[in-house]
């Protein structure tokens, strides 16, 4: 078992329906300038015809790979209240940052230098335009090129929820902020599900676990029961620490992202936030629970006067391995990104 | 039978039911390789598209290469790229909602309930191109070189981002729990 053997186990989807054959025939016979004739179908309209329903949500998060996400739902509940834990640094500082507002340009780029566990240094650029597209790129060069071709991405429900939930955060409602940024990549967990719906939502994702386990030839392991109490609230915190970054990583110089951000970071209770200098910049330290991480370690640095990400240490819990990722997160226009000019 | 070229070649003297035969043994193929990157609904509706810019572009196939999947592929990723370009900025693609799933970026929370997701999050986060030419060697089943001619690379160059992808997959901490889950 290995990585393409994981990957392997994700390629079936559900395949376009019969009549979209038959339109795209159609729409290919009238470029040919012919008359629309019977069309044959192909021999086989879906690629998965073994697998069950449980399945089914396991494809369409395999399709969404490349996209990014998976949908989710729902909001309200118990577990949607706001505790506010740490407000006084972050709350203050994502005031500031969003009185300081967005920088010019029409698009925000941030460079992280991700050391892995070979200690080399691999650079990434992403640039997120203020439409939502998004252009990578290895390189300096590389991200021109993307920008120069027009070879943007696809902007993925996953990252244009939690730009909503962090914007929403940034502009007052961070009680329903904070439950958009929970359930931005769906809603196992059931949050705001009344009891019943929140139980078939468990299940159909203990379906789709199962199902993966089968897929890879691993024994499936007994179903779990739904976490509750304090199981669940480190699992809520978890999804929320996760999908904020996710969206601080993506387009930290948006300062309504990124006040937004810090505002649904001040929602986690026990989150220490120290206060320290690096390179001879103020900055602040950002330490998750320990216990929202399995026991994993995640500090998250940031500027104290501005808010834009420095770096990042994670060490995951069961194998102790170390992660550290430097960030760099300025403005930009798209016209000078492709004259060169970054 | 008639290779692909041989077929494309035809349509290009105006045997248009050649060029339709080349569809007849790709489409199934092609329709899933959209679905897998953008979802059924978007592949549905872009299928149409790629048929036609194939057939509009089929002069620049190089008659060399029997087998046209590869190069229906690139049609169909450059397709790809203008329908991303078009689609509404941050809109959910109406397939993917409503799916009750989670994912969880953390090995330790709960591999067990997040198995797919964790999967789904670190192929996030690897480069786009590292990302095709996995995709189209895992799913598609093309070799290297095939991957390479669809986007438009060396073999090599696709050799070596295949290479970097399993290496980020493989250290990833989601596919490092995946792969430490007992198996007794």
């Amino acid at each position: 078992m290995d990585e393409m053997d994981l990957m392997k186990n994700l390629r079936d989807v559900p395949s376009p329906g019969p009549e979209a054959y038959d339109r795209a025939r159609t729409a290919l016979q009238a470029a040919m300038g012919e008359p629309v004739a019977t069309v044959v179908r192909p021999k086989r309209w879906f690629s998965w015809p073994k697998v069950g329903v449980a399945a089914v949500g396991a494809a369409a998060v395999a399709a969404a790979v490349v996209m990014g996400t998976s949908g989710g739902s729902v909001p309200a509940g118990p577990s949607g209240a706001v505790p506010q834990a740490v407000e006084a640094p972050l709350v203050k500082l994502a005031s500031a940052v969003k009185a300081a507002g967005t920088q010019p340009g029409d698009a925000s780029v941030i460079v992280n230098t991700k050391f892995g566990l070979d200690n080399k240094p691999d650079l990434y650029y992403t640039l997120y335009t203020d439409k939502g597209e998004q252009f990578t790129g290895d390189s300096a060069k590389t991200l021109v090129d993307a920008v120069a071709k027009g070879h943007a991405e696809p902007a993925t429900p996953y990252d244009g929820k939690v730009m909503a939930a962090a914007r929403l955060a940034a502009n007052g409602d961070v009680d329903k902020a904070r439950i958009a940024m929970i359930t931005a990549s769906g809603n196992a967990l059931g949050i705001g599900l009344s009891p019943a719906e929140a139980d078939k939502a468990w299940a159909a994702a203990q379906g789709e676990t199962a199902e993966m386990f089968r897929k890879i030839g691993k024994p499936v392991p007994a179903p779990k029961p739904r976490p509750t109490g304090k199981d669940l609230e480190n699992l809520i915190n978890n999804h929320l620490w996760s999908s904020a970054q996710h969206a601080l990583f993506a387009n930290a110089a948006d300062a309504e992202v990124r006040a937004g951000v810090l505002k649904l970071y001040a929602t986690i209770p026990d989150m220490i936030v120290g206060k320290t200098n690096v390179d001879g910049q103020a900055v602040l330290t950002l330490t998750a629970p320990p216990a929202i991480l399995g026991g994993g370690a995640d500090v998250l640095v940031i500027n104290a006067d501005n808010g834009l990400p420095i770096r990042e240490e994670i060490t995951s819990a069961e194998s102790s391995q170390r992660w550290v990722v430097n960030y760099k997160a300025f403005r930009v226009t798209l016209a000078d990104v492709a004259a060169g000019k970054i | 039978m008639s290779s692909d070229a041989e077929l494309i070649g035809r349509s290009l003297r105006g045997d248009t039911d050649a060029f339709v035969e080349v569809i007849s043994r790709h489409e199934t193929a092609l329709g899933n390789y959209l679905a897998r990157r953008v979802g059924r609904q978007a592949a549905e509706d872009v299928l149409g598209d790629v048929w036609v810019a194939a057939y509009e572009s089929r002069a620049n196939y190089d008659l060399s290469y029997p087998e046209a999947r590869p190069w229906l592929y690139g049609v169909a990723l450059n397709r790809l790229r203008r329908h991303w370009r078009s689609a509404p900025a941050e809109e959910p693609a109406s397939d993917l909602t409503g799916v009750a799933s989670d994912w969880d970026p953390w090995p330790a929370v709960d591999a067990r309930v997040d198995t797919q997701a964790l999967l789904s999050r670190a192929l996030a986060r690897l480069k786009p191109e590292e990302r095709e030419v996995l995709g189209l060697v895992a799913w598609e089943d093309l070799t290297v070189a095939e991957a390479g001619r669809v986007l438009d690379i060396p073999a090599g160059t696709a050799r070596r981002l295949l290479h970097q992808a399993r290496k980020a997959l493989r250290e990833a901490p989601e596919v490092v729990a995946l792969l430490q889950v007992p198996t007794t």
